[in-house]
């Protein structure tokens, strides 16, 4: 009987392995990736079952102590992303494997890594290896968005690249200098021993500017926009519901946890206010957009600020930090639904130009109904995991007086309600005439992918007290 | 898990599964539609008969899910929530009826009547509703599932109409979701409780009590169309007339009156709304809302535009109701929000026929209908005169209550309000009906038949039956099985808890 922690490793090299013999066997990626969805749930059930049970469950690979060796461990909040972002790597799984049928047999292996990397990112434990899986996302994020090969895709990556290195490059000299002041980069060692201290400060604020941009939040947004809008369905997907979320969790484990007792308030209301900004100006960009992807990428935007909005409330309330993953898994479901919704649209129209959808969407009652589920969870309508997450900010938000982030979780659902009832509007345009337009029916597994996801994202906010209660497990990250 | 546990969600369900299902039947298997749709319906009406045996007998219904700490959903069944699903069964019931004939042949059946069955069980769903986070999760599911029925026909108009809708509607949601987190911060989850359960906060915190009440009320003004949140509701009537029946008689509008008597009686509770000096300003918006709805129908030549501002004059009536304190108006209150619903729909359901048999759609071109359409005529004229408040019509027994209640509570200009109201009701109503029956039509109108209609019975049925129950509604107001009864006994619980 292996230990539990070997689960959270295997969650690991499951995809790198696959990645790898994908690379050898390029004709065979859609299968192989499949398998390796498939055959990860066992070790992520086995893994369920033991934080369940017992809370954090960690591993010390080869054997060796931090500050030494490597360690890495699964509490129950990392439990609960790995099997989120598993459950979207499902249903993209599914989705790709009929729209790469044909091209672009990249994208498998590429995808793997991402998967890895993003897996590795939950469960590692010290600053270094955070930045070795965060370049192997970032990386793999990078490759997948210029998949298209197209002008405007290349253009979008460059820029894309440009930005997460030079994000990566910040971040890396805030460990190399919190490694020459305080020895470790194990997480846990420099909890306790980090002391308010200049080196501690620039180490903090280099890393926390490069997180910032490679995260994508308000005003370090403008590269995201048109890096979602132009790669394919299935990765606009991966990077607008997982990949810049990864940089997030990243940033909040160092504000509550490492850097903990150098953080001041007045640092926690400027990344709240830029978070409030984002959500301020993310929806009032996806209301102008003339295109659907452009549109459902700006929407990233604003969610994306939700979760730093509400970053300070997690220091002093227990609910927070629940709202904030309830908010982050609702978002990803929903916007990876949106995004495998629009691929749709796209392979039956050609074009993604909302004015010009109206004869197509009320053709497509499946993709119609899943850009509605998840735009429930989106604005934040009650029933849905959006609401759930927003429930719990709102109530903890009044809780501390903090009257401004209610308000603006709040305006925020209104604005998106304009956006999102944008799209669902076009279903019910009542224009069908089907001369001259040119129309492609999706094949089925890309329209029901999109809608379970989209289910999902709902369901998150009816079954949410198994969820929470995973969340609790093993101690909540924030103190 | 007995059946006290296990009724209330299968009335719930009966409709939502059915919607449920209904969005997976092909739009062409349109036998399966009807007799699922009917199916539904007529078990809902048994469910809610046993329910409403059980409340009569004092028993407690009650099931919960725990969403979460802090949010429970939960269902309970009380004199007042039983009054309101009773409503809104049987309307149900009559308006599907109607819509399975009125919509015979058009297109997207399929999506109307699973939104349509799932806009019921939002509306079940709300007043059944045992506290204020449950009310909320089905108050914007009613918003949602409206939503695809305002704009079923398609095209601009309708599109437009949809979009103030939700305008409206989601800001109003939001307003609500803001008093609601507000209340709970300060009081922890609330449970509606018959007799208020703000009455410990209510010396510390009074400035907050006050604000959050204006929260709510604002939050479900919009619904309820209170002058000047009201905007959204005459632009509404595009949608096919089953859904403006339904709209304006159980579902949307009266959903938010429904919340506002759940607000003011059982969050709240009678006494302390009064010592926190919030009836008093209620009562004036209402009665502001009264006298201008009923101006503002007066000038409207469109039928179905006349009838949404009536709506929104007596929609208003139920919170006036509510507004002053004493039992005898809250009696006129409650019972009205059952009164109008019957006496609405079948406005409304008059109204449908004459668009869709003889092309009708405005007030001036109405000269004669009774005689080529005796029987939509018929219930529509007595549709009329029970909102006008002739006895021994529905309307009549409201309005006396209300006057009544006006006198006792010292607040006895509630007398003029209802007076103007009800001349002006008749100055727009009477109109109508003497160009009906005593005009004769144009030449033109004279010699346009009535289009032939396959199921022309199912439109006919519903209108006779409302009218036939506002007749008995009033003129059997004191037998034991009356609204008024009901309302009674609701009175009663809310004042001696």
């Amino acid at each position: 009987m292996p230990e539990p922690g070997t689960d959270a490793l295997w969650l690991v090299l499951i995809p790198l392995i696959t990645a790898l013999v994908s690379f050898l066997l390029p004709t065979r990626g859609g299968t192989l990736a499949a398998c390796a969805v498939v055959v990860a749930a066992w070790p992520l059930a086995r893994l369920l079952h033991a934080v369940w049970h017992t809370g954090t469950v960690s591993q010390h690979l080869g054997g060796w102590q931090p500050p030494l060796g490597i360690q890495v461990s699964a509490n129950g909040s990392d439990t609960f992303l790995l099997m989120i972002v598993w459950l979207i790597g499902l249903g993209v799984t599914i989705y790709a494997f009929h729209y790469f049928r044909k091209k672009s047999e990249l994208f498998w292996p590429l995808w793997m890594f991402l998967w890895a990397g993003l897996n590795a990112l939950i469960i590692s434990d010290d600053l270094f290896n955070l930045y070795v899986t965060m370049e192997l996302v970032g990386l793999a994020a990078v490759a997948l968005t210029a998949l298209t090969g197209r002008a405007e895709a290349l253009r979008a990556a460059m820029r894309y690249t440009i930005i997460s290195l030079t994000g990566s490059l910040l971040y890396l000299m805030g460990v190399a200098m919190t490694y020459a002041a305080y020895g470790s980069v194990d997480m846990e060692t420099l909890s306790t021993t980090i002391k308010p201290h200049p080196a501690g400060y620039t180490a903090l604020g280099l890393m926390t500017v490069g997180l910032i941009a490679k995260a994508a939040l308000f005003p370090c947004h403008v590269w995201l926009p048109p890096a979602h809008a132009n790669a394919p369905a299935p990765v606009s997907a991966l990077l607008s519901a997982l990949v810049i979320k990864g940089p997030f969790l990243i940033l909040a484990q160092l504000w509550l946890q490492v850097y903990s007792k150098i953080v001041t308030p007045e640092a926690f209301a400027v990344i709240s206010f830029l978070g409030g900004a984002a959500v301020l100006w993310g929806a009032t960009q996806a209301i102008v957009q003339q295109r659907l992807k452009r549109l459902i990428a700006y929407s990233t935007v604003a969610q994306l600020g939700y979760l730093f909005l509400a970053l300070p409330l997690t220091a002093s309330h227990p609910d927070a930090w629940s709202g904030i993953l309830i908010l982050l898994a609702a978002h990803a479901l929903a916007k990876t639904a949106l995004f495998l919704a629009a691929g749709n649209v796209l392979h039956a129209a050609g074009h993604d130009t909302l004015a010009e959808l109206k004869t197509i969407m009320p053709r497509l009652p499946v993709t119609a109904f899943a850009v509605a589920l998840a735009g429930v969870s989106i604005i934040g309508l009650p029933p849905s995991g959006g609401f759930l997450g927003k429930w719990l900010l709102i109530v903890s938000a009044l809780d501390r007086n903090a009257l401004g982030i209610a308000l603006l979780l709040v305006i925020g659902s209104l604005l998106a309600a304009i956006y999102i009832f944008r799209i669902i509007a076009l279903a019910f345009s009542g224009e069908e005439s089907t001369k001259g337009v040119r129309f492609h029916q999706p094949p089925r597994s890309m329209e029901w992918a999109a809608f379970v996801l989209a289910f999902f994202a709902v369901l998150l906010g009816l079954a949410s007290n198994a969820p929470l209660h995973l969340i609790s497990m093993g101690g909540r990250m924030a103190p | 898990m007995n059946d006290l546990q296990i009724l209330l969600p299968l009335i719930l369900f009966s409709s939502f599964f059915t919607g449920v299902i209904i969005f997976f039947l092909g739009e062409g298997n349109h036998r399966s539609r009807t007799v699922l749709n009917l199916l539904g319906a007529v078990l809902k009406i048994l469910l809610v008969l046993q329910l409403l045996d059980g409340v009569y007998h004092q028993q407690v219904y009650q099931s919960q899910l725990v969403l979460a700490p802090g949010i429970e959903i939960v269902l309970t069944a009380d004199a007042l929530s039983v009054f309101f699903v009773t409503l809104s069964a049987f309307l149900w019931l009559l308006t599907t009826v109607y819509a399975i004939g009125y919509l015979e042949q058009s297109p997207h059946r399929s999506r109307f009547f699973g939104f349509f069955s799932i806009c019921v069980s939002a509306t079940t769903g709300l007043a059944l509703a045992g506290n204020l986070i449950t009310f909320l999760l089905f108050y914007e599911l009613l918003t949602l599932s409206t939503y695809p029925l305002v704009v079923h026909k398609g095209g601009a108009r309708a599109l437009r109409a949809g979009r103030i809708y939700l305008r409206y509607t989601l800001a109003g949601g939001a307003v609500l979701l803001f008093g609601i987190a507000w209340l709970q911060n300060l009081a922890g989850p609330i449970s509606f409780t018959e007799g208020g359960a703000l009455s410990p906060l209510a010396e510390n915190h009074r400035w907050e009590l006050q604000m959050i009440f204006v929260l709510l009320i604002l939050g479900l003004g919009v619904k309820a169309a209170i002058v000047p949140l009201h905007g959204w509701l005459p632009n509404a009537m595009v949608a096919p007339a089953p859904v403006s029946s339904l709209l304006h008689a159980v579902a949307v509008v009266k959903a938010g009156a429904f919340g506002v008597v759940r607000m003011v009686y059982e969050v709240y509770g009678i006494d302390v709304a009064r010592d926190l000096n919030l009836l008093h300003p209620l009562a004036i918006v209402a009665s502001i809302t009264i006298v201008y709805g009923s101006i503002k129908a007066l000038f409207q030549d469109e039928l179905k535009k006349r009838l949404a501002y009536s709506t929104v004059s007596q929609v208003s009536y139920i919170v006036l109701g509510t507004a002053i304190f004493g039992p005898v108006a809250t009696i006129g209150g409650i019972v009205h929000l059952f009164h109008q619903g019957i006496m609405k729909i079948t406005l409304f359901f008059a109204a449908g026929n004459y668009a869709e048999g003889l092309g009708i759609h405005r007030v001036s071109q109405m000269d004669g209908v009774g005689r080529k359409m005796p029987w939509t005529t018929l219930s529509f004229s007595i549709g009329a005169l029970g909102m006008i408040g002739l006895p021994p019509l529905a309307g009549y027994v409201s309005k006396w209550y209300l006057q009544k209640g006006g006198i006792e509570g010292d607040e006895a200009w509630i007398s003029l309000v209802l007076s103007m109201s009800s001349l002006l009701n008749a100055a727009y109503f009477l109109p109508i009906l003497y160009r009906a029956w005593f005009k004769t039509g144009t030449e033109e109108t004279e010699r346009s038949r009535k289009r032939r209609r396959p199921a022309w019975w199912m439109l006919v049925l519903p209108p006779v039956t409302t009218a036939l129950f506002v007749v008995y509604a009033g003129a059997f107001a004191e037998t034991p099985y009356s609204p008024l009864q009901w309302a009674k006994m609701i009175a009663d619980r809310e004042y001696t808890p």
